[in-house]
């Protein structure tokens, strides 16, 4: 089943054009990489998704929720989280998974499992400004993955951060997908990371969908040995 | 240069400062206008008609450009109901026995009537004038009179000035330098309370949009399952009740300074020129000075501005990049809003302005604050509620702005900020 279907989007922002016909469907229990140099695009389409920022041209559907028409509809079967987004710096990290699950509508059980999935520990009952940058992606991820929305959108989900949070955070991510049978679209710079952790990639350049498939096609038709490789051919072809 | 400097420290206030000069001075030019000399009439009730009472006072007076109208009164009451006929807003009633007194060198007694219609500072340095003249006017009789043949202390208060003001009915026995003070105790003091609760409501309010955006919750804060108007409304409410807790904390704190003020100010009248230097005078603020429906005018005012300042602090942190430029905006925006109204109403009525500055003053909601204060203060209700009509419009107009605004991608796309953008990656 297809989960998410972007069709032609098309974003201006005043004269500048940022994306030209972006297109892709993620199906369910995938993890979609979205991949591409900053200012590819790779942003706004996730923003598109959220239903932050309407797309002037195309549409995208979410478990068959226009975005366009629909964004309250997709807003019930998505969970978003920001690049660099920051936290409630006076909220303890409990206080935060309780007042998300509150805003969801979700029991108590919800936050155990998004206390689990944070592996905080005791660090928890600390105000969130006292954290540190994992760990307030931590407390993030946690706070996206425990109401179990049917489609995550993650962007730069690891970005700056150590190897121990950092490998935390794609195991976590890996693990709900395959527990929930949800979706998941993942933006990165971490040609490495999206190896291990997308099903399937798509490659953005310049607002466009330049190479789409699974990591081990794409290598293969170009020929190289990781996907790394394969960007960089990518570019010098386009 | 940073350019929140370049506009914040310099160029705002090199623009903003001649500008409320410009517009004071006009508030004051059309004050001094309506405050000249030359020209006034005095109604004058002369119950001692003697040569020096109906002839010599009236030309010395006519000297200074006053003119005096006659009264035909006999009493006390009846010449200030001739004056409120006559449409009179000064008065002297001059004794039987005045001339006797005053060519044997001893002080006599007379009553001035001030009937004071506004509050501002030119109708009240005005009538402070008007007591000034009157005295040089007994001073230069006494001269004329006698010469270097009488003590110097005649010479120095030949007369014993008794006021009595009438204000909106209201009689009150204090020298007008007296009222002048209490006036402008609460119509400075009342406003600024209003500017520094309306200025902290709008600094909160652009605050918690402008964090939300700086550190990236919003974006969170936008994908949850509520419409964006819930979120908006969450905010408005969220925000409104911290600001009414201040604003009840900070009313309490000044109610308290206000009640002490008002019992120090149990004074006695100036021993110069006054009937009854030992008197005491009890000018309570707020139960004899106010019109009864002043304090839910006054609170209503505060409350109302408090809600529009939300919603202008919610405007411009929608606006605003981050809580930086947040803050510098609310200062950039709402100081030219707040303070040429002040200083102007202090100076001069609205209706004494040129039209066009009347409309530009109009088209500021916070006239209507200190219109909506005064006229509530003075008892004309009718003016006040319509003014605080002004203020919830105004209002509405700022939330429906407001709400466009937070409902469109520009909420996080916007980006107005006082100071150079970092080269963008």
């Amino acid at each position: 089943m297809k989960t998410v279907i972007a069709d032609n989007l098309g974003k201006r922002f005043g004269p500048k054009s940022v994306l030209k016909g972006v297109s892709f469907e993620v199906e369910e229990s995938e993890i979609f990489g979205l991949i591409g140099p900053n200012g590819a695009g790779k942003t706004t389409t996730l923003r598109i998704l959220a239903t932050i920022l309407k797309p002037d041209l195309g549409d995208a559907w979410i478990m068959g929720y226009s975005v366009r028409n629909e964004p309250t509809m997709v807003r019930r079967n998505i969970a978003y989280l920001p690049e660099d987004a920051g936290v409630y710096r006076h909220l303890t990290g409990i206080e935060f998974l309780r007042f998300m699950a509150g805003v969801y509508g979700r029991s108590e059980s919800y936050v155990r499992r998004g206390v689990e999935i944070s592996g905080l520990g005791s660090a928890l009952e600390s105000p969130m400004g006292s954290y540190s940058k994992g760990m307030k992606r931590r407390i993030l991820l946690a706070a996206v993955l425990m109401i179990e929305p049917k489609v995550v959108i993650l962007d730069e989900p690891t970005s700056g951060l150590d190897v121990i949070h950092a490998v935390h955070i794609r195991r976590a991510i890996k693990r709900f997908v395959r527990e929930h049978g949800a979706s998941a679209i993942v933006s990165s710079h971490n040609m490495l990371e999206v190896e291990y952790l997308c099903d399937r990639v798509a490659f953005i350049s310049d607002g466009r969908i330049i190479a789409e498939g699974k990591p081990s096609e794409l290598k293969e038709e170009y020929n190289a040995e990781n996907l790394e490789e394969v960007f960089s051919k990518l570019i010098e072809v386009s | 240069m940073e350019r929140s400097i370049l506009i914040g420290a310099i160029i705002i206030p090199l623009i903003i400062f001649p500008l409320m000069g410009a517009l004071t001075g006009l508030g004051m030019g059309a004050a001094i206008q309506r405050t000249t000399m030359a020209g006034i009439t005095i109604g004058y009730a002369d119950l001692d008609k003697t040569n020096l009472t109906a002839e010599l006072f009236p030309k010395i007076l006519s000297e200074e450009g006053i003119t005096l109208v006659k009264l035909e009164c006999f009493s006390e009451q009846a010449c200030v109901e001739k004056l409120t006929e006559q449409d009179l807003r000064f008065g002297i009633l001059v004794p039987r026995g005045f001339s006797e007194n005053f060519t044997q060198g001893i002080p006599g007694e007379i009553r001035t009537i001030y009937s004071i219609k506004t509050i501002t500072l030119s109708d009240l340095t005005f009538s402070g004038r008007i007591s000034e003249a009157i005295l040089d006017a007994f001073k230069a009789l006494a001269e004329r009179i006698h010469g270097g043949e009488v003590s110097p202390e005649f010479f120095e208060r030949p007369v014993l000035e008794k006021p009595r003001i009438i204000y909106l009915g209201r009689v009150i026995e204090a020298p007008v330098e007296a009222m002048a003070s209490a006036f402008l105790s609460v119509l400075v003091g009342l406003p600024m309370v209003a500017i520094i609760v309306a200025s902290y409501a709008s600094s909160i309010a652009a605050t918690s949009i402008a964090l939300e955006k700086e550190s990236k919750t919003l974006e969170i804060l936008l994908t949850i399952p509520a419409s964006r108007m819930a979120i908006l409304v969450s905010k408005l409410l969220g925000t409104f009740v911290i600001v009414l807790l201040s604003t009840i904390s900070f009313l309490a704190g000044f109610g308290i300074y206000a009640l002490m003020l008002a019992g120090g100010m149990s004074m006695s009248l100036p021993s110069s020129g006054s009937a009854e230097p030992s008197t005491p005078i009890q000018l309570n603020l707020f139960s004899i000075q106010a019109s009864p429906s002043f304090l839910p005018i006054l609170f209503s005012a505060i409350f109302i501005a408090m809600i529009m300042m939300t919603c202008i602090g919610l405007l411009i942190g929608i606006l605003g990049s981050d809580v930086r430029s947040a803050q510098q905006l609310v200062g950039a925006i709402t100081f030219p809003l707040l303070m040429p109204p002040f200083f102007i109403l202090l100076f001069a009525p609205l209706d004494s302005l040129p039209v066009g500055i009347k409309l530009a003053l109009l088209a500021d909601p916070f006239t209507h604050l200190f219109l909506a204060i005064q006229n509530g203060f003075i008892g004309e209700i009718g003016a006040a509620i319509l003014s605080l009509t002004t203020m919830i419009v105004f209002t509405i107009i700022l939330l429906l702005l407001s709400s466009l605004l937070f409902m469109g991608e520009r909420l996080i796309t916007m980006r107005i900020t006082l100071r150079k953008r970092a080269a963008e990656t």
